[in-house]
């Protein structure tokens, strides 16, 4: 569960999906902003890509119609990161 | 591209993981195709009865298999980062 | 050169706002507040030398620097939003010099002071659906299992047809059939949780699943949503997070709901 406060405990992951790609995209003369670095790692760039990972261990896979592939370029990871939404739009029900 | 494969205390037991993780992907690939077949309909009924059979002792040698090397079977698998698991 | 700074910035608050100075990022220089009329921004100094793209495109390569900056950031953004509102900034924007922070203030003024408006007194929400799938299935699947396994070839008797074969893809399509169903009550489920609590928040979010090689967490992630909930409901909103879990126990499906946070996802570009 969470705490509020200073015994505030985060999952490092949690924090990680936030203030890696989200947060107010600004204008300006920026010098550096992460959207210009290519991060080479694999797992960061898995992480800046945000692959969906539905657990397909059987043999029917839940099909979400918006899922996006499973392999991303880091042009693409780039783009998400200059404020295109990262999140899906709100389903229709 | 790393591949984690599964219990890297015990390299033996990891390859044996690796190894059933790769036979049992094979088997479930023809076993979907198996059933894609039998649904089609362009199976004779003693076609069907032998694939069935075939099928089954299979997945019966792969649980021997898993039993074996004291693996269980939800722990056979491979993940591949970006491409999420094998299996 | 080597020493030259740049100005690391946090998030952007409103500008009769003085939150305390603390370490930034960089442990040598600790946050100021750098006011431009009604807006300010928190900012610290870092050296440039360290924090250039090529300098940063290795360091936050070694994990132990991308936790530190990561959680020095959420701290100095999340302390300025618990006393007032602040939007908070990706990591590592940084600028040249208080001109450009300024600038960017100037720039940005309209839409900086409504999304400040907007998320005054609410806080961001983690919520998660996790469902372990072979629990919710093990019951009638192990049976089928289980009845195959203690002579090959045998007839189980549920089968419609009498010869092993047959049975043997009768049992594969039922397991399939049973397999979408929890699949798909396990995506109503989701919805039904996200609509109920969006329903306790002012704005939300459905976001990706986590990738599970980063999380390590355990089952299928059925719902990663993230809410903006006002403080004075926020006893409403948990209260709802722990009458579903309760009502859901049996199936093997786990809420976790984890924050407070900053406003990172209900501050963006485009409104929700």
């Amino acid at each position: 569960m969470s705490l509020r406060g200073d015994g505030r405990e985060v999952a490092l992951v949690d924090l990680l999906d936030r203030v890696l790609t989200t947060g107010v995209v600004v204008a300006g003369d920026v010098t550096i902003s992460l959207a210009d670095i290519d991060l080479i790692r694999l797992d960061l760039r898995v992480l800046l890509a945000s692959v969906a990972s539905i657990d397909a261990s059987g043999p029917a896979a839940l099909e979400l119609d918006d899922q996006e592939p499973a392999v991303v370029s880091s042009g693409e990871a780039r783009h998400r990161m200059l404020g295109a939404p990262r999140a899906e739009p709100e389903r229709r029900p | 591209m790393r591949i984690a494969a599964g219990d890297e205390r015990d390299p033996a037991r990891g390859l044996a993981q690796l190894v059933l993780t790769v036979v049992e992907l094979l088997r479930e690939l023809m076993e979907r195709q198996a059933i894609r077949r039998v649904d089609s309909g362009e199976l004779s009924e003693q076609q069907v009865e032998r694939l069935g059979q075939a099928l089954e002792a299979l997945e019966e040698r792969m649980l021997q298999l898993c039993e074996e090397f004291g693996i269980d079977r939800d722990q056979l698998n491979v993940n591949l980062g970006p491409l999420g698991n094998l299996l | 050169m080597s020493d030259e700074l740049g100005l690391y910035t946090y998030c952007v608050i409103d500008g009769a706002q003085v939150p305390a100075s603390r370490a930034g990022v960089d442990e040598q220089h600790c946050t100021s507040v750098l006011r431009d009329g009604e807006l300010a921004a928190v900012v610290s100094e870092v050296p440039l030398s360290e924090f250039s793209e090529q300098a940063l495109k290795e360091r936050l390569e070694d994990l132990t620097f991308l936790e530190h900056t990561a959680r020095a950031h959420d701290e100095v953004a999340f302390d300025a939003h618990a006393i007032d509102a602040a939007c908070p900034l990706p990591m590592c924007t940084i600028f040249a010099g208080p001109d450009s922070v300024r600038d960017m203030l100037a720039r940005d003024r309209e839409r900086l002071r409504s999304a400040l408006e907007r998320i005054r007194g609410h806080d961001e929400w983690s919520v998660k659906l996790l469902a372990d799938r072979r629990n919710i299935a093990a019951g009638s699947q192990q049976s089928a299992v289980g009845s195959q396994r203690s002579a090959v070839g045998s007839q189980p008797s549920a089968a419609k047809s009498s010869s092993p074969g047959h049975a043997f893809f009768e049992r594969k399509r039922a397991q399939r059939a049973h397999e979408r169903s929890v699949g798909a009550a396990l995506i109503d489920t989701a919805s039904e949780l996200h609509r109920t609590l969006a329903t306790h928040a002012a704005e939300s979010r459905r976001l990706k699943p986590q990738n599970r090689a980063i999380s390590g967490h355990q089952g299928e992630m059925t719902l990663n949503a993230t809410y903006l909930v006002a403080r004075e409901r926020w006893e409403s909103f948990a209260g709802c997070v722990e009458s579903f879990a309760a009502s859901h126990a049996e199936r093997a499906l786990n809420v976790a709901l984890s924050g407070p946070f900053a406003p990172y996802n209900f501050v963006g570009s485009s409104p929700p």
